[in-house]
């Protein structure tokens, strides 16, 4: 009987080993892990079959390689640039730009959208305003912004500002009316008031849908910048890719562009970690 | 009190409810649900304003929310961004921002939840985030604690821990506790005094006084009486 026993449990260890193996040697689409490993591959193949494309037409010439140059013309462009520190100027130009037209939004973002969510005299004197200009693309206003504040940097940040506004003023907003009703009653009862409960409660309970806005703002302003840059600015990449095509020099266009994508992208994971750190008291509705 | 809603007629909530909770009493509101109970408790807080009718803490008039009158919610009401201590310091700060370590730190070990005190809501159960929120109030020092069905989300077990839990808190600080429950068992268990209502609109039944001398025991003969009673003017 208790051999049978021991041999029964034998084989159920056996069975929980060779499912411990098979969760390090999973290769299935299942796998997250293997996943990562598999989109990695299908991205380097993308740029192999490119490249090969490029090598294809060397020979039979369908298509202009000026128009469409190669993975390795490209890059070869891009450490062209970096060395002479060109293209690092181009960058900190735009990235400073998005930094600090992002923070010149801030404050009068988060002022209004909580002032707006939380007073009825805020709402009745700033809403109707605020949501007039709302509807505008910013980019329509670009040009006005070039009259009144110059070619010079400050028109560039108000309207990186301009974008960034009402992204993060939105989030605010809903955030601060959203505020769980028993939180406030809780805070009202324990005697917090005035500007007490703005500090100690308000903020700190929007300040991860904040931080979101502050997120998304900074992605809308890299791609806000571009545009931009195109039209008024001698340094930046909007400004470089302009530049290079009226000199028909392609490899710097694509360069400028994957500079500007890479960092957007950059930036937002780089939050979002910070984001998922900080803010870990969220509760995660799992619903 | 009589509710005006959006796009809908008004409906009246409470009808004549009178009644006086002595000092150091624990009295509980006990009725159905549309009884208007957790309505007159917000009132009693001063988180809503009745149409009509007062309510007095001391003959003085409640017209809003005050540190005199602490709220245990059902949904405990912890500020999630805090760990359970800074809760308890949240609602031991004064004023002007200042506050006692040493009484923060008591109050959590008589709601036995020192050892928890680094923690954040979010990693508490159930029972253990409404001990903290109970501690928070307790650190508010009111004079009354008006309860909102703090025990309904509970399982039975961890609820009647907490049962006897605040009967030996309230029993050494002899504060005034306003209790409203949905549940007889809970109120005979509980309660001096048990002020039963019934629905739509609220309205006053009856007052049963309970006698039964502590420490209570569950399920003993002189509760189960006291249930009865209230289960028998309840069905009048």
């Amino acid at each position: 009987m208790s051999k049978e026993r021991s041999t029964r449990l034998d084989t159920l260890e056996n069975q929980l080993d060779t499912l411990e193996k098979k969760r390090f040697a999973d290769f299935s689409l299942q796998n997250q892990n293997a996943m990562r490993v598999y989109k990695l591959i299908s991205l380097v193949a993308f740029i192999a079959a490119w490249q090969l494309l490029d090598l294809v037409n060397g020979h039979f010439n369908f298509y202009n390689p000026l128009l469409f140059p190669s993975p390795l013309d490209i890059a070869t462009r891009a450490a062209a640039l970096w060395s002479t520190g060109v293209l690092q100027n181009h960058i900190v130009a735009s990235v400073s730009r998005v930094f600090i037209g992002t923070l010149i939004a801030f404050p009068l973002a988060v002022v209004l959208g909580i002032g707006i969510a939380r007073s009825r005299l805020f709402e009745v004197v700033f809403e109707p305003v605020v949501e007039l200009i709302r509807p505008i693309p910013p980019l329509a206003v670009l040009p006005l912004f070039i009259l009144w504040f110059g070619i010079g940097e400050l028109s560039k940040l108000m309207f990186i500002a301009f974008a960034a506004f009402y992204i993060i003023l939105t989030n605010v907003m809903l955030s601060a009316v959203n505020i769980d009703v028993v939180l406030v009653r809780a805070a009202r009862t324990l005697g917090i008031n005035g500007w007490r409960f703005y500090r100690e409660i308000v903020f700190p309970a929007i300040s991860p849908d904040l931080f979101i806005g502050v997120r998304l703002g900074l992605s809308a302003g890299f791609v806000m910048i571009v545009a931009a840059e195109f039209i008024a600015a001698d340094v930046g990449l909007g400004y470089m890719i302009n530049y290079a095509r009226a000199f028909f020099r392609v490899s710097d266009m694509f360069v400028g562009a994957l500079t500007i994508g890479f960092i957007g992208f950059a930036v937002n994971m780089v939050l979002v970690r910070i984001e998922r750190q900080i803010f870990s008291w969220r509760v995660i509705d799992e619903r | 009190m009589v509710f005006s809603r959006p796009k809908q007629p008004p409906v009246q909530i409470l009808k004549s409810v009178s009644f006086n909770v002595g000092e150091g009493e624990f009295v509980c509101l006990l009725g159905p649900s549309g009884c208007g109970k957790s309505t007159l408790l917000n009132i009693a807080a001063g988180l809503l304003k009745p149409s009509a009718g007062t309510v007095s803490v001391d003959s003085k008039i409640v017209t809003g929310p005050g540190r005199d009158r602490g709220v245990v919610f059902q949904e405990y009401a912890l500020f999630p961004w805090l760990t359970v201590r800074q809760n308890v310091i949240l609602g031991a700060k004064s004023a002007d921002g200042k506050f006692d370590g040493d009484k923060v730190d008591h109050f959590l070990i008589v709601t036995g939840m020192y050892d928890h005190r680094d923690k954040l809501p979010k990693e508490l159960s159930g029972g253990m985030k409404q001990r903290a929120a109970i501690a928070r109030t307790l650190a508010n020092d009111p004079e009354i604690i008006l309860m909102d069905e703090p025990f309904g989300a509970l399982d039975p077990y961890t609820r009647e821990a907490l049962q006897d839990q605040l009967i030996e808190l309230w029993s050494g600080s002899k504060k005034t506790i306003l209790f409203v429950t949905h549940s007889v068992e809970e109120a005979a268990y509980l309660a001096g005094t048990v002020i039963l209502l019934k629905a739509h609109p609220g309205e006053l039944k009856a007052t049963i006084s309970n006698e039964v001398a502590w420490p209570r025991e569950r399920a003993s003969e002189d509760l189960i009486g006291i249930e009865r009673t209230i289960r028998s003017v309840e069905r009048t």
